[in-house]
């Protein structure tokens, strides 16, 4: 699918070649940059863009293997936060710990404060946010397309759909600023996603994706003690990249001599 | 009488005194040249060499100044200038000390000239088998080379053949000499596919196939194998396209269109070749009957990229194809076209060939980027002119010219050379050379011209041709009760199978992007009488 034509490459074709209709005139191309048997090795910068109270930063290393044109299998880690890293213990409470520089980035949002100032408080559960992910997805690129701007040169593009799961880690921040770990579980994600190559060898990448997890947390103290409050959260994350990507066929070089 | 005796006597002895005085100082003088020849003063060691054999009455002074005198002006990078002394030295014959010397400059400044016509002309004219067996092989497959291909040029195939073959596999026009030589072969099987004797065109076709294939197999195949032959042969990359180019030829002449189209899809996309190989690809799938691949073909032919090509033939043959799918309206509408591009050029060109123009006249169609509007060839449409532009030998007469007048320009500005005879002589060389150089290129644009005129007039009344015969066809289904317009006739064919997942199929919109030129491919609707699919 021709996608986005943003310049015409050549002019128009002399009168003689206006089509009739009865023939059709199609471009069948050997594609000049597969992408078979390649791995690709991604690097993002992600951002998530839907939640109410969080908001997330964050690193993305991405390795896929593209098992043919269309389909490809991707190792993902995304990361808001360094792994395995716990901050300070809190004395009395054995699952709170302080420090924030060892997260990579994250705030909650201005609605977060105002609900603060009119004493009032969103659950736990809206407040947990991704620390780290680590996933196994499945792509599929069925759109591909290229993109001429002012005649400087010619992009291609694949479009892809991915689906996959894997562990997540979460973590909120109660009122007192000290940080709750709320362990590691499933957390299934879904997107979109497209990949510009610049060189057959590199490309830059723009994903959308959604990370849906059920978050566990500490729900409100009643008489039997604190309760576990589950909630389903999904966040959106907008991600951007650049990807370098190896092996597969390599081009003819001049010379084999045709 | 006594008196006039000793008078005679006196005038004896003292030219002779003057005579010995003279070889003396002939003798000095040539050994400073040598000296200043030695110690790369050129400008200096010419001109002494020059006035010792003007001068020196040893005719073995004579000979060694002479070619000495083509030696330094060589080496000053005057090769007109040195081509005039070293071909006085070549004509003289076996007797002159210098002969074979003389030879091996000739070659030298050939090359340095890109100039494959007169030199070899004049070598071959002189060719000496006995004393060129002395020759340093290297120096001799290079006569060999040029002389076969004078010999190619003016058709005598068989004498070409015998230079061609005696050049040496470790000399630097070695594939140069093989290609001719498969080029004389298709040349002889297309003779014979004229006089419909099978069995030679085959076996002619055969032998060239077998040539190319060798030239082919030079690169080994392999990175390290192919960088050595770029090394040690003259243009043997653009020789493996060629041969490639002409493996398709070869197996077209023979009816093998398959393998015919297998090796004209090999010529890179965009490289000098490609139009060519995609016209005469639209002519093989034509063969195959595969006329959606044909039209293909011809689409990226007469896309922008090749607007200014001259390529009447690839129009007869699109409306020859349409008219084999019963496209009637869409062959008219092609010939029409060919109609109001080429046709019209006729009578310009009729004109300028009718003139009476001296062959210098049409020189500056080569020799000149930017014409006057007085100019006459201004007149000349860009796709004829293109179209001579396009061939190697533009090419090597810009170049000679080029060097001619950068040669003028060098021999004015030498300062040991003011006021010398040595000077005049040399201005007078060139300039002689540069008015031939005129004629030539002049003749070969008039005949170039003339050649363009014929095809485009021979093109035409093949166009009457088809569309008389489109006449025929349309009246028979007018008496068939069938619709004329071929939008009534039959089905549109599906697009066509994407082979795998290593393409992309594109439809093509009214516009050409560059990436996809190459790939296009037809779908017509079947519209012959009968064709109910």
């Amino acid at each position: 699918m021709k996608s986005i034509t943003m310049a015409v490459l050549l002019l128009a074709a002399p009168v003689v070649l206006a089509q009739s209709p009865n023939e059709r005139v199609h471009a069948l191309q050997k594609r000049d940059y597969s992408v078979k048997n390649k791995i690709e090795v991604s690097g993002f910068f992600g951002l998530s863009v839907d939640d109410i109270f969080t908001q997330h930063y964050s690193g993305v290393l991405a390795i896929d293997y593209h098992l043919d044109e269309a389909f490809a299998l991707e190792f993902t880690w995304l990361s808001c936060k360094l792994p395995f890293y716990m901050g300070s213990k809190v004395a009395d409470n054995p699952s709170a710990y302080t420090g924030s520089w060892f997260r990579k980035g994250h705030s909650y949002t201005d609605a977060y404060d105002n609900l603060k100032d009119a004493q009032l408080s969103p659950s736990n559960a809206d407040l947990a946010m991704i620390s780290n992910y680590w996933g196994l997805n499945v792509e599929f690129s069925p759109i591909y397309g290229k993109f001429s701007f002012f005649n400087w040169g010619l992009v291609r593009a694949d479009f892809y759909v991915t689906v996959g799961g894997g562990l997540v880690t979460t973590e909120y921040m109660r009122p007192d600023n000290t940080w709750v770990d709320t362990g590691s579980y499933f957390m299934g994600n879904f997107g979109l996603g497209l990949r510009v190559f610049l060189k057959r060898w590199f490309a830059i990448r723009l994903d959308m994706r959604d990370f849906t997890f059920a978050a566990k947390v500490e729900g409100e103290a009643g008489p039997s003690g604190t309760t576990t409050e589950t909630k389903i959260r999904s966040t959106l994350f907008v991600m951007l990249g650049v990807s370098f990507l190896f092996g597969g066929e390599t081009p003819v070089e001049i010379w084999s001599p045709y | 009488m006594l008196n006039k005796l000793t008078a005679i006597c006196v005038l004896a002895l003292g030219l002779g005194l003057v005579s010995h005085a003279s070889a003396q100082s002939t003798s000095e003088r040539l050994n400073q040249a040598v000296q200043d020849y030695n110690s790369s003063d050129f400008a200096q060691a010419a001109k002494t060499f020059y006035e010792v054999k003007m001068t020196s009455p040893q005719p073995a002074e004579r000979a060694q100044a002479e070619y000495y005198l083509a030696q330094s002006l060589f080496k000053l990078g005057m090769y007109q200038s040195a081509l005039a002394f070293y071909n006085a030295v070549f004509i003289a014959g076996p007797a002159h000390p210098y002969y074979l010397k003389g030879a091996a400059g000739l070659v030298r400044v050939a090359e340095a000239l890109h100039d494959d016509t007169l030199i070899p002309s004049q070598i071959n004219k002189y060719y000496n088998s006995q004393e060129f067996a002395r020759l340093d092989p290297l120096v001799l497959s290079k006569i060999n080379f040029y002389v076969g291909l004078l010999l190619y040029r003016q058709e005598k195939y068989s004498e070409s053949m015998a230079f061609l073959t005696a050049i040496d596999p470790k000399s630097s026009v070695y594939p140069k000499g093989l290609f001719l030589q498969a080029i004389i072969h298709v040349r002889l099987g297309a003779r014979y596919n004229l006089a419909r004797d099978e069995a030679r065109t085959q076996s002619e076709y055969n032998q060239a196939i077998k040539l190319f294939t060798q030239i082919l197999d030079l690169s080994g195949h392999e990175k390290a194998k192919a960088e050595k032959a770029v090394a040690t042969y003259e243009n043997i990359v653009r020789l493996w396209q060629l041969s490639t180019l002409n493996l398709a030829r070869a197996y077209y002449g023979k009816g093998d269109y398959a393998k015919a189209a297998t090796y004209y899809s090999r010529i890179p996309r965009f490289s000098q070749d490609w139009a060519d190989a995609l016209f005469e690809l639209g002519w093989t799938f034509f063969m195959r009957e595969e006329y959606g691949k044909a039209l293909g073909a011809l689409h990226t032919l007469h896309s922008p990229r090749f607007a200014n090509m001259f390529v009447p033939e690839s129009l007869i043959l699109k409306a020859t194809i349409y008219f084999h799918v019963c496209l009637y309206q869409e062959a008219r509408q092609v010939l029409d076209f060919f109609d109001q591009h080429y046709a019209k050029m006729l009578p310009m060109l009729e004109g300028l060939l009718k003139a009476n123009l001296p062959n210098e006249k049409f020189a500056s169609l080569l020799l000149r980027d930017k014409l006057d509007t007085s100019d006459p060839m201004a007149k000349v449409p860009v796709l004829v002119r293109n179209s001579l532009l396009e061939s190697p030998r533009v090419g090597k007469f810009r170049h000679f010219l080029r060097s001619l007048e950068a040669e003028a320009l060098a021999i004015g500005q030498v300062d040991e050379w003011k006021g010398s005879r040595l000077r005049e002589e040399l201005a007078g060389v060139v300039n002689v050379q540069r008015n031939l150089l005129m004629k030539t290129a002049g003749g070969y644009v008039k005949a170039n011209l003339q050649n363009r005129y014929q095809t485009i007039l021979g093109f035409l009344s093949h166009a009457k041709m088809v569309k008389l015969e489109i006449t025929t066809r349309e009246r028979e289904l007018i008496k068939a009760g069938l619709d004329i317009k071929a939008e009534h006739r039959g089905k549109l064919a599906p697009r066509p199978r994407v082979p795998d997942e290593t393409y992309n199929y594109w439809p093509f919109r009214q516009e050409y992007w560059q990436d996809e030129l190459g790939f296009y491919v037809y779908t017509v609707r079947r519209a012959c009488p009968g064709n109910k699919k």
